[in-house]
């Protein structure tokens, strides 16, 4: 049987793949390449945080040394392919510190991926001063079109969401979802808790690192105060709540909301941008407490959204 | 099939909730574990499942010891146990989280076979329309058989069911005996149930072990131990044991 997650996988990116086509001009082409950049940010935290019930605040973490490791790459000139893809070996590299965390639980392992991010800026800031270089790297101008990258995006945010379609289908999603239900239920059913929490901190960290490679490719430099900024690890986090956690279409939504709701704040409410998209985020959550998808479902009158499927 | 239990001490800070316990359970057999609240029975559930460390002793399982595994390893190996508090563990229909068990048990499946294995155990337990019935709203019993099935699932050598009777009504209870039964005879396992429904435990177990602040004070036959007067004593107080004995 063919699918419909499958469908919409081949749909979307067929979609995307058109839109440059259409001469759709810079600013555009710019915004819809940061949505897809911000889909892949939520989808792979969808896969821990969502299905898992396990939050990570410190996204920025991986997103951050993702996207520093791939401009020191570049910039050492190796190919940028390859640069982001080893920045996101990096950034999964760093989670063998964070197994110890999945001793603890819950609301601990939120607490501690929240330091980790602060931490990894902090480190990144003062290596720079004690090895006296510069923390901001510059990326060569004119290093890649505008075009190269957006297809270089879509490609990996189709892979995203086709790689959490197999995981739906796999152990590895089931396997979470119990644990997130009831951690000590799912072990008496034989299901290693720990190494599935890790395999789904090792995929979002991974996925996110490549996002931060992609990003700095994007603007052009990469210095840690952006790189490892909280939001990085606070946006994930919002697009998917937004638009239903543990649900396969709720990321797309939400991070489709997210990206034209910052476009429209940074440009109407500027310094308030941020405040404002607390706002909306509590006026979510209060309103739709399990995300737009939700409600979406309850008017088809069916709940096909979660991996029952 | 073999369990045995080598005097297994568990305490919490200053309170020892099992004390030098010994026993070994018969393949096959079903064994009750009877005593008053706080006797120690579901910590002693708790140690052999691998959930608790105990402090002195060891659990061998099948001549390996397993004292202090994991408790997914210990569920892999083949020891199952149901939880007194029963979560669904996913949304979907109740013969999807049956399927869970067969997922990721003894002989972890592929998603098909777990499919199908659950749909066969469903059907041993008579679960009817209750297999298609989605799994936010089972009533308490449903729920409770739901979980056996899903225990029984992970295809156990040994199965522990703690409390699975607690707030059930006498025809539930009478068709809980009955399932728990067939579930010995056509799975093959053995069974260990703690239960306070004194009823269902005497006619359902070959053996019962009564236990009073963490130590056994009795093991035999049901109907040895109901005229048992440390055990009658333990339930009913001393006077009604010194009038009977």
């Amino acid at each position: 049987m063919i699918d419909r997650t499958a469908l919409l996988v081949l749909v979307f990116a067929f979609v995307f793949a058109v839109f440059p086509l259409l001469n759709v001009g810079d600013y555009l082409l710019r915004a819809v390449t940061l949505f897809l950049l911000y889909l892949i940010l939520a989808q792979s935290w969808n896969i821990l945080g969502g299905y898992g019930g396990q939050i990570s605040l410190g996204n920025s973490s991986f997103f951050g040394i993702g996207g520093y490791a791939a401009g020191l790459l570049i910039v050492s000139r190796l190919s940028i392919a390859v640069s982001i893809l080893l920045g996101g070996l990096i950034a999964a590299a760093l989670t063998f510190f964070m197994i110890p965390a999945f001793r603890l639980r819950a609301s601990y392992f939120a607490i501690m991926t929240l330091f980790l991010g602060a931490a990894m800026q902090a480190l990144v800031t003062q290596l720079a001063v004690t090895t006296d270089t510069p923390a901001t790297i510059y990326l060569p101008l004119g290093l890649i079109s505008i075009n190269t990258l957006y297809y270089g995006i879509l490609t990996v945010t189709t892979l995203t969401l086709a790689l959490v379609m197999i995981l739906q289908r796999s152990k590895i999603i089931h396997a979470l979802c119990a644990i997130k239900a009831d951690e000590d239920s799912a072990e008496s059913l034989g299901i290693n808790a720990v190494l599935y929490k890790t395999i789904g901190l090792f995929l979002m960290s991974f996925i996110t690192g490549i996002a931060g490679g992609l990003y700095v490719a994007f603007i052009g430099f990469a210095d840690p105060s952006d790189m490892f900024a909280i939001e990085w690890g606070v946006y994930p986090l919002f697009m998917t709540i937004v638009g239903g956690t543990a649900t396969y279409v709720g990321p797309i939504i939400g991070a489709a909301i997210f990206a034209i709701a910052l476009q429209w704040l940074v440009t109407f409410m500027g310094t308030f941008s941020l405040l404002s998209l607390a706002v909306l985020l509590v006026i979510i959550v209060l309103s739709m407490p399990n995300g737009i998808i939700n409600i979406v479902a309850k008017f088809k009158g069916a709940t096909d959204q979660d991996t029952s499927g | 099939m073999s369990l045995v239990c080598e005097n297994i001490t568990k305490r919490f800070g200053g309170l020892t909730a099992v004390s030098h316990f010994e026993s070994s359970f018969e393949a096959g057999a079903i064994t009750g574990i009877i005593g008053p609240n706080g006797s120690g029975k579901s910590v002693l559930i708790n140690v052999i499942s691998g959930y608790y460390k105990p402090e002195e002793g060891k659990v061998v399982f099948d001549q390996k010891d397993i004292t202090g595994s994991n408790s997914h390893t210990v569920a892999r190996l083949g020891i199952a146990r149901t939880f007194q508090h029963m979560r669904p563990l996913m949304k979907g229909t109740a013969i999807q989280n049956v399927a869970l068990g067969a997922l990721f048990g003894r002989e972890s499946g592929t998603m098909k076979t777990a499919m199908s294995e659950a749909y066969q155990i469903c059907k041993e337990m008579e679960f009817g329309d209750l297999l298609s019935k989605s799994s936010d709203n089972l009533t308490t019993y449903e729920r409770k058989k739901v979980e056996i099935a899903r225990a029984v699932a992970t295809k156990p050598k040994i199965l522990m069911l703690d409390e699975v009777m607690a707030g059930l009504n006498p025809a539930e209870v009478e068709y809980f005996v009955k399932m728990i039964k067939s579930i010995r005879d056509n799975r093959k396992a053995t069974i260990i149930i703690v239960e306070h429904i004194l009823s269902a435990v005497m006619s359902l177990c070959e053996r019962v072990i009564v236990l009073s602040n963490g130590r056994k004070i009795a093991e035999g036959l049901p109907r040895e131990i109901v005229r048992d007067v440390g055990v009658i004593e333990v339930y009913l107080g001393r006077g009604l044991a010194s009038a009977k004995g």
